[in-house]
């Protein structure tokens, strides 16, 4: 073995690399090399993944880094010169993380300010090379400088001593032999070593076109205008020993140095056995016994009496915990969710961590796993090599207060954020590959614009090219299919340059995917060291103030065997925080949802109703389609509900067999007698990722931990080969067991289309856990309910408009926003039913039956009023609370000190109705009302006052058009029912209506496009929830139609769809044949999803 | 110097890999050392394909220096400057 590549920069070096560090292993393992180094610019992103890539594939990692070193470190900003470092062995990791940590650190987010002095103080266990062509001292010999270079080769060398070479690149460009002669004539005269290198910027040749693109990208110029700020050829690539010789042959000692330099540096990144920071416990007490203790005080309080099963599983998990000495790793947790109850902020684990009965005793999770009968193994095993995966959610609001909580803690030395990886996508690739190669901006944006939300990966877009994505195919996937409009139909708006250029476009595009753009910073991910952070890892700025990250993600760190802590910030807990409150204070009820029980059969009623708008994950459309159809009827129901309708169950083809088999109508039946135990719960059909590892255990004779390795592999499995490589164990096992190769084969290919999008069971069942407690608040109090729901807001699967919808379909009033009534946020208000007004009618059954109230209402708050923020929300009513009731208009403009926009948009929206002021007359005097604001600061431009005219009233289309422009929520009727008159005359609808008419009747529906939908697993079907004044119908699309249609779709705010009626289970949808817009006078808003 | 606007087409013999001589028109010289090699490849994006080519600068029998370059799309060769 020779030559190694000593300076090679990854795709991590952020548009000046392309290959990910998974191709530079494989391109230098085709060159015969046995190691590689990577050394990405400013930073170790990659170097975990590099460090996983070259150990699977069995070459040595040499981790590095080139750094941009400021030339005059007094000034601000200016020349820089590069220079790369290898790590030599664990203290040189440690220095390169201390490095890059301190220079990211020194300046700005993107403008780190690295210094000679920082490098040449943290030099331990450093191998130094003196850069590419940027370097000070190449540099200066290009320009001639032969003292220059002298005088900087000389200060390196005082710095790093023997541990210093200079590089020599020879890129074929006119002057790289003149140069390279040269270098090696200065590190000669100062008894210096070299080394041959490639500053290798793509693992292959062919990988220069998009090099030059990322660098336009990265320049913000086209290809035409780059010029010379492009490399003059394509020689950056991992070349073999024998072409770099053919250049650089004369140098032999510095080939022979490349490989010496390369044994000498062997760092191992498993930094496991310093993970934990290490958790206070009382005298007397060790981190395991302290657990123990808690473990069986919390046994007590959640089971009351303790049973043989629960002290036995108890007993196994603390064995296994103590065995893999992660007690501290549970109580850092314990003491989370504590100190979040300390504070009444709901959190708890989700994910795998539910399947435990330690983590459900420390109240960590909400679930009990005995009675749901989950799988520990699942989360845990004892011979797992990386630290098990707690994620908390936390609600919303509280969440930074819990991560201060944590810092505060364990200190910012030890604690940060992990990162999170931006990766190009369809829309972002297509705009700027296509803006570097010259495209016009119109083009860019219809370009962007035709790549359909569906096709947010580009292997959809580009599925007809040969390099698709590997992953689909051979896993027993279904590959994404593109839908037909395309890019290439915008060819006629191309002109000759860019039809000329737009199968460059496609290529580019297509290698482009999945390249990581930049980082941000993850919103759970948080990471705790033992040793100080940056010791481990590197960490830069964040682009939140005074926040730094981890240069490596959630994935990166869990590699590294390192703690990681996920907290994730729910609004649905936030909503039920809140409406917990408001109930309380309304009602004097005090809500522990944790210990409600879980049987109530009017919540099934409601959920059966499909009476979900706004209930955590049973709401989208999928749901309210397969919930008529299971009937749920207890909570291991909703924990099938939640699990089911997710693209795993969906793929794998389990939905339908499972639904027909709960029906009767088909069968009950299992792949082969030994799964029955296995399966049963879910009738024969694999939904739960647990069932994998019970599956691999059954069929394979695997152990747990076994089963639980195959499923993680095949999650993680990028190709058929890969697939192929677990199918082998598998069906050894399964002939040990006695399953015959064809059942193994099938069985084999149904855990395979599951196991990468499949929810555990613990997951589900403590997302079916949120979903029942949302539930329980909308049935028994809708005011409350929709009133959190709507101050935490973005959330859920529909708007504002639609949610104000549903609450009045439940008899909830949505009163106008008022200067005298609202706070800045939603409130509820006690006002007398209103049985006059038609459009607000309890239509509901189950909510109905059982609400507490009927007189409270939801009253909007003044940060709905467009252009009035959270500022001058709280301005207006902190003066209502000092002062008095606004007494007018004029009242409120000179105290409240709004501008005048603001003052327009509260007139406009009925703020003053309760005052009897006309709207369009305030709309007269609020420049004049304005003006006696103290946000007026221009009174030499004062006009003089002048009287409103007679202005006839807001009709009440105009005041419903003013709800949707203001608010975004109709207080009034829906908008739909200012078009019924003239859609009845048509013989359109009402989608309460459709439940009258038989399956395969011709029907006509209407009404405001509120969701769009493009689901991946539905072959190209496009879905529609369309609301009207009565509820909410929903449309089906076949690729056809939609293709037919979509124009009338993307350009409609609300549309008729004449087509067949399907009723299947009570399910009604309208398979749409012609879709007609319908005008509306009001811009709503709709949300589309995947 | 002289430089030509338009390049003359040149054929090159070579001998073990070693570029022993050059033809052009009717002209032989005898290559001596190969002074520099250099690699262009730019504007790829363009029709065309845009310029690839290898660039030697030759140092005849008689002393001259020639700067051939070879077009990498055709594989031919040019004679593109003389410093006699």
């Amino acid at each position: 073995m020779a030559f190694v590549h000593l300076h090679s920069h990854s795709c991590f070096s952020f548009l000046d690399g392309t290959s990910t560090p998974e191709e530079l292993v494989e391109a230098a393992l085709e060159q015969g090399m046995d190691a590689l180094a990577v050394t990405d610019t400013n930073g170790l992103y990659g170097a975990v993944r590099f460090w996983n890539a070259a150990r699977e594939r069995g070459i040595k990692p040499i981790f590095g880094t080139e750094l941009r070193i400021l030339d005059d470190p007094a000034a601000p900003k200016g020349s820089v010169s590069h220079l790369v470092l290898l790590a030599r062995d664990r203290a040189g990791w440690t220095s390169l993380c201390r490095i890059v940590s301190a220079g990211q650190l020194a300046g700005k987010k993107e403008e780190p300010r690295f210094t000679l002095d920082l490098v040449e103080r943290y030099r331990d266990g450093l191998i130094v090379l003196t850069g590419c062509a940027a370097g000070a001292v190449p540099r200066a010999v290009r320009a001639g400088d032969m003292d220059g270079a002298r005088a900087e080769l000389a200060r390196l060398l005082q710095i790093f001593g023997d541990d210093l070479f200079v590089e020599l690149t020879d890129h074929l460009g006119p002057d790289d032999a003149a140069t390279c002669d040269t270098l090696a004539e200065l590190a000669a005269e100062q008894g210096i070593g070299t080394v041959v290198t490639n500053d290798v910027r793509y693992a292959r040749r062919e990988g220069r076109r998009l090099h030059d693109v990322l660098r336009c990208i990265d320049l913000g110029l086209t290809v035409d205008e780059a010029g010379e700020r492009l490399a003059g050829n394509g020689e950056r690539w991992l070349k073999g020993e024998q072409t770099l010789r053919d250049r650089l042959g004369r140098f032999d000692e510095a080939f022979r140095n490349a490989r010496h330099i390369a044994d000498r540096c062997d760092v191992d990144l498993d930094l496991g056995h310093q993970r934990l920071p290490g958790f206070p416990v009382p005298e007397g007490n060790t981190a395991f016994s302290y657990l123990y203790e808690l473990c069986q005080q919390g046994a007590r309080e959640k089971y009351g009496r303790i049973t043989p099963r629960v002290s036995k599983q108890l007993a196994h998990e603390l064995d296994v915990i103590e065995r893999a000495k992660l007690a501290e790793f549970f109580l850092i947790n314990w003491d989370i969710v504590r100190s979040c109850k300390e504070r009444r902020i709901p959190a708890q684990g989700r994910g795998s961590a539910a399947d435990s009965i330690v983590a459900y005793v420390l109240d960590i999770t909400k679930v009990d796993p005995i009675a749901h009968d989950l799988l520990f193994e699942r989360f845990l095993t004892e011979d797992s090599k990386t630290m098990p995966d707690i994620d908390i959610d936390i609600a919303t609001n509280d969440r930074e207060e819990v991560i201060q909580y944590v810092y505060g803690k364990y200190g910012e030395r030890y604690s940060a954020m992990v990162c999170n990886l931006v990766t190009y996508r369809a829309r972002l690739a297509s705009r700027e590959v296509a803006k570097a190669l010259g495209f016009r901006a119109e083009v860019l944006d219809r370009m962007a614009k035709a790549i359909d939300h569906r096709a947010v990966d580009s292997r959809a877009v580009f599925h007809d090219h040969p390099g698709h994505h590997p992953h689909y195919g051979g896993a027993g996937l279904e590959e994404p299919k593109p839908l037909a409009d395309t890019v290439e139909t915008l060819a006629g708006a191309f002109d000759a340059k860019e039809r000329e250029r737009f199968p460059l476009f496609r290529e580019l595009t297509l290698a482009i995917a999945d390249l990581p753009r930049h980082l941000s910073i993850h919103n759970g991910g948080m990471l705790i060291t033992a040793a100080p952070l940056v010791d481990v890892v590197p960490i830069e700025r964040a682009t939140m103030p005074g926040r730094n990250v981890v240069q490596l993600d959630k994935r990166d760190v869990e590699d590294l065997g390192l703690v990681k802590m996920d907290l994730l910030g729910l609004r649905t807990l936030s909503l039920i925080k809140d409406a917990v409150a408001m109930i309380e204070a309304r009602h004097g009820v005090r809500l522990d949802l944790g210990t409600l029980p879980l049987d109530d059969p009017a919540v099934y009623d409601l959920i059966c109703e499909v009476d979900t708008i706004g209930l955590f994950q049973v709401e989208s459309r999928a749901q309210a389609q397969a919930l008529p159809r299971v009937l749920p009827r207890c909570f291991a129901d909703i924990v099938v509900e939640v699990a089911i309708i997710r693209p795993g169950p969906l793929q794998g083809n389990a939905v339908n067999p499972y639904i027909r088999r709960r029906q009767g109508r088909e069968p009950v039946t299992y792949p082969h007698p030994s799964l029955e135990p296995v399966l049963e719960e879910t009738l024969g059909v694999i939904i739960f990722q647990e069932q994998i590892l019970k599956v691999a255990m059954v069929v394979a004779g695997f152990t747990p931990s076994e089963g639980d390795r195959l499923r993680r592999a095949m999650s993680r499995a990028r190709s058929a080969e890969d697939m192929e490589r677990l199918r082998a164990p598998f069906l050894a096992g399964a002939r040990r067991t006695g399953v015959d190769e064809a059942t193994a084969n099938v069985i084999f290919a149904q855990i395979a289309a599951f196991a990468e999008f499949g929810f555990c069971k613990s997951h589900a069942a403590a997302f079916a856990l949120t979903a029942y407690h949302t539930a329980h608040l909308k049935l028994y109090y809708p005011a409350e309910f929709y009133v959190a729901l709507l101050n935490n807001q973005p959330m859920g699967f529909y708007s504002p408009a639609v949610i104000a919808g549903d609450a009045k379909r439940h008899g909830v009033r949505i009163l106008p926003v008022d200067v005298n009534a609202s706070m800045a946020k939603a409130t509820v208000e006690e006002a007398p039913d209103d049985a006059a007004r038609p459009d607000i009618r309890d239509l509901s059954g189950a909510i109905a039956r059982h609400r507490a109230c009927r007189t409270h209402h939801v009253r909007l708050g003044l940060t709905y009023v467009k252009h009035l923020g959270e500022e001058e929300a709280g301005a207006i009513v902190a003066e209502r609370e000092r002062g008095a009731p606004y007494r007018s208009f004029e009242d409120l403009a000179r105290r409240a000190g709004l501008k005048e926009d603001a003052l327009r948009s509260l007139a406009l929206v009925g703020a003053f109705d309760a005052l009897g002021e006309p709207r369009r007359a305030l709309l007269w005097r609020a420049r004049d009302a304005h003006r006696t604001s103290p946000a007026f600061t221009r009174p030499t431009l004062a006009f003089p006052a002048t009287e409103a005219p007679p202005l006839p009233a807001l009709t009440p289309a105009e005041l419903a058009a003013l709800d949707y422009r203001i608010t975004g929520v109709p207080t009034g009727p829906q908008v739909m029912a200012f078009y019924r008159p003239h859609l009845a005359r048509q013989g359109v609808l009402r989608s309460m209506d459709l439940a009258r008419v038989a399956h395969g009747q011709r029907v006509k529906v209407a009404g405001a496009i509120v969701v769009k939908q493009h689901p991946e697993t539905a072959k190209g079907h496009v879905f529609l929830s369309l609301e009207d004044e009565v509820g909410i119908s929903s449309a089906i699309l076949r690729p056809a139609t939609y293709k037919r249609c979509k124009a009338v779709i993307d350009t409609s705010a609300a549309v008729v769809v004449e087509g067949v009626l399907q009723n299947v289970d009570g399910v009604l949808s309208v398979l749409a044949r012609r879709v007609e817009p319908v005008q509306l006078f009001v811009r709503l808003a709709m949300r589309e999803w995947q | 110097m002289r430089l030509f606007a338009d390049p003359h087409p040149v054929r090159l013999e070579w001998e073990e890999g070693e570029l022993r001589s050059m033809r052009v028109a009717d002209r032989r010289w005898t290559v001596v050392e190969v002074v520099r090699r250099w690699r262009v490849e730019i504007e790829w994006w363009k029709k065309d394909g845009g310029i690839a080519r290898d660039h030697l600068t030759l140092r005849t029998a008689d002393g001259t220096l020639c700067e051939i370059f070879g077009d990498r799309h055709t594989g031919d060769w040019y004679l593109q400057r003389l410093l006699d």
